[in-house]
């Protein structure tokens, strides 16, 4: 070996002596191993989901075929028992038995990687993993996203609920119905959210707008102005071909949900003074009976986990929440909080299953469930009420960034609370809150500031949290709200304070923050 | 503390899958022990960033632990040395890396005459301003004294590419490194 390779295999050692450690190597293998792992087992669940979803479209048909040709049909006269956990909802059906029903090839070609919604004498109704295309029967509209979808208990019709690609989660669209046998469509309106009757009989449109037919809702800002639009039901007999409009009154109108036994829909309003629920009675003829909440069921705004529907998989596998507002982040496995994610593009969203939409689970269990932990109390439906005692003073939270969906709502105990858009686009926010007190002078929580740092992209960038100590002071009255609203934040970084420049705010300096508030509520 | 075998039985309780039994635990955990310095070292000197080291470090134990779960994997050590350069290679495919190494090179060069700089750092820059193939070939045939048949086969490439990309590797290396006694040679 000549002097000059001796150098260099000197200077390599040398340079290699020089190498991390890797000291706390096995801490970040085991925590990838157990992302994976999550994957896994999400997917599983996903599956087991959508089989457990067949099995109960298989039954209901059959419990279709079995029942009288006339007077209503009990669609869910099968027995279901459900039990619930913090991470699964497991459904056993002693239905009918299943029997061998004759298989007819699909008429339609089946694209690959799509997830079975709905199947039926052969024919199956798939979407793929961006939502877009139902086999093609439901061929793929463009600019827009199929936002909500619903299957018909007979599974021969598919209610789809398309949004513009903008605003996928939440905002006006246009209903049709595809008749999954013909591929035939027949457009139904324009509706903000839309709830199927149990038995499949009537699609409940929801608007808000200035008439039943202009919907605005989402599509303007959701903030005061829009919070004082009509809101409007339009109940389309799906067999007959008929509709029928029962006006709801004022304020943005969202969660539509049918009782389990088809005779009632619930709908949450929300107007400059909050958010309330309204039951009406639907029937099947004549005109609809407005808002008779009563003792027979009571739905407080604070029972708002109940309008939450765990139904979406994002694609790093985190069980998604949804109350058409938030999308948030839950770990199916701990029930951690990831808080809320409103970067990540809306087409990203994979796998559905309306089945675990829990206030419209065709049994006799309802569940309440816990926002911060997503664990599931079971509620008798022979309760008269989810009350729940409403917090006097409240917090005006920005709800989301997004520059088509932000808007202030007050709230009390809010899990997450948005913050800023910083220097290039960086968003930060509070999640995770844990109140330790709530009282109308004040109230302090622990939790995380978040961080998403948009490097390389706010889409794909991992979120940085920090731990922080939160306290609500200063009490005060607000224009157009009944409640006093706390008007001030500390905020103390528990570990370390992140290094990031944000447009009002330089977290750079001492540990402890004052800000007023309502935050920034919109991001560029 | 053995890491090791605290990884593993960690690994294994947390994410749900099959209990290892005591011997694969220890396996595991003797070829994390055994190779990831060795690795470190390795994936260090072929990008003189000590956090993208441990990122490639921890990617290949990650992708390594399901293969040695179903016994695909006969020599670890070769395994590893292959995995590290590999996903060194993926990493200077992307223009940010590329670009912080070739600003790191740059800087070099603009500091002149290296003032207070000893000979591992200015070979180090010379490395770096290698070709990738010349570099990863030069790196294991003196980090790890390997010979040209097993350099070859950790590359999995021939044993003639070796030869010629150490000899091309080195002459580059004299250039940047001893230009003054290039040039009198010529």
């Amino acid at each position: 070996m000549s002097d000059f390779e001796e150098r260099i295999r000197r200077a390599v050692r040398d340079i290699a002596d020089n190498a991390p450690s890797g000291g706390h190597l096995h801490d970040v293998i085991d925590d990838r191993l157990q992302r994976h792992a999550h994957r896994r087992r999400l997917t599983i669940w996903t599956l087991s989901s959508i089989a457990a979803l067949v099995v109960v479209a298989v039954a209901t048909l059959i419990a279709l075929q079995q029942a009288p040709s006339s007077g209503r049909v009990s669609v869910f006269a099968a027995k279901t028992t459900t039990t619930a956990s913090s991470s699964h909802v497991t459904r056993t059906t002693a239905g009918p038995s299943l029997r061998t029903t004759p298989t007819v090839r699909p008429t339609a070609a089946i694209p690959s990687g799509g997830s079975v919604i709905g199947r039926t004498d052969g024919r199956v109704a798939l979407v793929d993993s961006h939502w877009n295309d139902v086999a093609t029967l439901l061929p793929a509209a463009g600019r827009t996203t199929v936002g909500e979808l619903a299957v018909t208990p007979d599974t021969q019709h598919v209610i789809v609920l398309r949004r513009p690609n903008n605003q996928a989660l939440a905002g006006c669209g246009d209903v049709a119905v595809y008749d999954l046998r013909s591929g035939a469509s027949t457009a139904l309106g324009p509706a903000v959210s839309f709830a199927l009757s149990p038995d499949g009989h009537d699609v409940a449109l929801v608007v808000s707008g200035n008439a039943a037919d202009r919907c605005v809702g989402g599509t303007t800002d959701q903030t005061q102005s829009a919070a004082r639009e009509q809101s409007f039901i339009t109940v389309h007999d799906l067999a007959a071909g008929t509709n029928r409009t029962l006006t709801l009154g004022t304020g943005l109108a969202g969660g539509a949900t049918y009782s389990p036994d088809g005779t009632a829909f619930a709908v949450t309003l929300c107007a400059t003074d909050g958010c309330h629920a309204h039951l009406f009675a639907v029937g099947r003829a004549g005109t609809l009976t407005a808002d008779v909440t009563g003792p027979s069921l009571v739905i407080q705004p604070t029972s708002r986990p109940l309008l939450y529907a765990p139904r979406l998989a994002w694609d790093d596998q985190y069980l998604l929440v949804t109350d058409g507002s938030e999308v948030r982040g839950i770990d199916p496995a701990t029930g951690a909080d990831d808080g809320v994610f409103v970067t990540q593009p809306a087409t990203d969203i994979v796998t559905v299953a309306s089945s675990f939409d829990l206030v419209n689970e065709p049994t006799s269990t309802a569940f309440t469930v816990d926002e911060s932990t997503l664990s599931t109390t079971p509620v008798s439906t022979n309760t008269t009420a989810f009350t729940v005692t409403p917090d006097h003073t409240q917090v005006l939270v920005c709800q989301s960034m997004s520059s088509s969906l932000h808007q202030y709502m007050p709230q009390s105990r809010p899990t997450t609370i948005f913050d800023d858009c910083g220097a290039a686009h960086a968003y930060t926010w509070f999640t995770a809150l844990h109140w330790d007190h709530w009282d109308p002078q004040s109230a302090t929580a622990t939790g995380y500031f978040t961080i998403n740092p948009c490097t390389p992209s706010c889409a794909t960038a991992t979120n940085l949290n920090y731990p922080v100590t939160v306290a609500l002071t200063n009490a005060a009255s607000h224009v157009g709200s009944p409640q006093p609203l706390f008007s001030t934040m500390r905020i103390r970084f528990n570990n370390t304070t992140p290094n990031i420049p944000t447009n009002d705010l330089t977290r750079t300096g001492p540990r402890d923050f004052v800000q007023t508030l309502p935050h920034t509520c919109r991001c560029p | 503390m053995d890491v090791g075998t605290g990884m593993l039985e960690s690994m294994e309780a947390r994410a749900g899958m099959r209990v290892a039994g005591p011997s694969e635990v220890v396996g595991f955990g003797e070829v994390f022990r055994s190779e990831h310095a060795r690795a470190l070292r390795l994936a260090y000197v072929l990008t003189a960033d000590s956090v993208l080291a441990e990122e490639v470090v921890a990617d290949v134990f990650v992708a390594m632990y399901p293969h040695w779960k179903r016994g695909g994997v006969d020599d670890a050590a070769a395994y590893v040395r292959r995995a590290v350069v590999n996903r060194v290679n993926s990493a200077f495919r992307r223009l940010a890396v590329r670009r912080n190494t070739e600003l790191w090179t740059q800087r070099a060069s603009a500091d002149g005459a290296d003032v207070g700089i000893d000979d591992r750092d200015v070979v180090h820059r010379a490395l770096l301003a290698l070709p990738v193939g010349q570099r990863v070939a030069v790196a294991l045939r003196y980090l790890d004294d390997l010979s040209e048949a097993d350099t070859a086969e950790a590359l999995g490439i021939s044993v003639g590419t070796v030869k010629s990309q150490v000899a091309r590797g080195l002459m580059r290396l004299r250039e940047l490194l001893e230009p003054d006694e290039e040039g009198d040679a010529s």
